[in-house]
């Protein structure tokens, strides 16, 4: 019966709506992380009957015909890049993009990965690493003897060594923009990974047209709003069980169908 | 003598066909800027002998045709996202001819323009596509739907309006093709506002007590068609005794 491939549709849409809350909600606490948003689009429609045919001799014109929508596919998960809050952490290598913006890190393919999560650390060798260990690009190294770093605005990195009152230029954090960010690849672990889709990164520092700006000493939350999820959640179980009573009276009808002799 | 199956089953047929109905609705429950469907019931008269007493009516489902309520407008802080309030529409171009839709989840496609999910581009005032230079950040939308970027106007999204709105059906992708010779005119009284969502208008109860009718409806046919059988048999089975 259609009605019953027709709903299932419905209950498979949902189902995966409610994997994209759930992973939203997992990642409540993830440094920049975005949410994703399910997206549905209507299937195609079955026309029974034309519009426009003519119902009868004497030459009526049947106005609307008759469409079957054949249920619901989902689109897209989009991922919605509106900037998580910023949060103080009083830590020197946690910076933030308060903007567009993605920092490079070397992959050790030698490949590039995009990330927003600007929670750094220090590798043994004094290069700023992410929290994997991964450094960033162009790499910088920070000297030993180090009382203490400045990031500006830009992304310039400075620190101020035992024994010197000038403070010393590091080097700059690179940052890169994309015309489609919902393109970027999500690879897991806070990391992105371009293609065709999002387009060619084009690299900058903080403050220029179309780049964010650094806030050292900030992280960005994820932009999951915990009420909408919860609000999302709620209306998807609704429409699953809906569906779910969809099929019941299809099947009812069908076994209907079966008992007539 | 076969009427009360022919009639039973003309019912069936089109109670079956607007279960199928109500079940896009619900699958689409939480489709932005989907439209429910109706069916519409007719019955038909047929002739069934010479004279009008012998006439027998015939459950017909005339057409479907569309809800055009607005559903309702979900804040999603997106400022792609748009809504309209009012009768507008939005004009999508796609492979086979502009197509309409209240369907607002706009994104920027790798050129910038700003595209629907299936990657065709929304149309502004020329019917040009919208593009968005990638060095722009700020994109606010105002609502008489001018795109501005960083202070700069880039293009003013097109909203149509339709004088009979039955003149759009639903093609999937939750986009409406126009009748041929139904024109798109200028709809100033609609307001563009964004970081909202058109929610489906699927009323969900309605569509569950619609559900449950049709039902009944369903199993009572079936009864009445099982119970003329009854009578046939047993009106066979007497006859034949007495001859």
């Amino acid at each position: 019966m259609r009605v019953l491939n027709i709903a299932s549709t419905g209950m498979m849409a949902q189902q995966l709506n409610v994997e994209v809350i759930s992973n939203n909600i997992a990642n409540i606490n993830t440094t920049a992380y975005k949410r994703g948003r399910a997206e549905f689009q209507d299937l195609m429609y079955q026309s029974e009957r034309r519009q426009g045919a003519q119902s009868t001799d004497s030459g009526t014109i049947v106005p609307t015909g008759i469409e079957i929508g054949l249920g619901v596919r989902p689109a897209s998960v989009n991922r919605i890049n509106t900037t998580g809050n910023l949060t103080s952490t009083g830590n020197e290598l946690d910076v933030a993009i308060e903007g567009r913006g993605y920092f490079n890190v070397r992959m050790p393919g030698g490949d590039t990965a995009y990330t927003r999560a600007g929670g750094f650390k220090l590798s043994p060798e004094g290069t700023i690493v992410t929290a994997d260990g991964y450094p960033i690009m162009p790499e910088v190294t920070v000297p030993q003897g180090t009382r203490e770093i400045v990031i500006n605005r830009s992304g310039e990195v400075q620190a101020y060594v035992d024994g010197q009152t000038k403070p010393r230029t590091l080097g700059q954090l690179v940052m890169s923009v994309f015309v489609n960010e919902s393109g970027l690849e999500a690879m897991g672990d806070n990391l992105f990974r371009a293609t065709p889709a999002s387009g060619e990164a084009q690299d900058g520092a903080g403050g220029q047209a179309g780049f964010g700006t650094i806030r050292q000493k900030y992280l960005e939350s994820s932009n999951v709003n915990v009420v909408q999820e919860i609000t999302d959640l709620i209306s998807a179980q609704r429409a699953y069980e809906m569906n779910a009573k969809v099929v019941e009276a299809g099947d009812q009808m069908a076994s209907t169908l079966s008992n007539m002799r | 003598m076969e009427n009360p199956i022919y009639i039973g089953l003309s019912r069936q047929v089109a109670l079956r066909r607007q279960l199928e109905v109500i079940a896009n609705n619900v699958a689409n429950m939480n489709t932005a800027g989907f439209r429910a469907e109706r069916t519409l019931f007719e019955a038909a008269m047929e002739r069934g002998g010479r004279k009008p007493s012998d006439q027998v009516a015939f459950t017909i489902d005339r057409a479907t045709y569309t809800d055009m309520r607005s559903g309702s407008l979900a804040p999603t802080n997106n400022p792609y996202d748009v809504a309209l309030d009012g009768d507008g529409w939005l004009q999508v171009r796609t492979p086979d001819g502009v197509r309409y839709t209240r369907d607002g989840r706009m994104r920027r496609d790798m050129d910038g323009q700003l595209v629907n999910a299936s990657g065709h581009p929304y149309l502004d005032d020329n019917q040009q596509p919208i593009v968005i230079p990638s060095d722009r950040t700020v994109v606010s939308i105002g609502s008489d739907g001018l795109i501005s970027a960083d202070n700069e106007m880039l293009a003013r999204l097109r909203v149509a309006r339709f004088t009979n709105t039955q003149a759009l059906r639903q093609t999937g992708d939750v986009l409406f093709a126009a009748d041929p010779g139904a024109e798109p005119l200028p709809a100033p009284n609609t307001r563009v506002i964004q970081g909202k969502l058109e929610q489906s208008n699927v009323q969900s109860i309605a569509e569950v007590t619609r559900m449950m009718d049709l039902t009944r409806d369903y199993q009572a046919v079936t009864r009445m068609v099982d119970e003329g059988q009854e009578l046939m048999r047993s009106a066979i089975n007497r006859l034949g005794k007495s001859s």
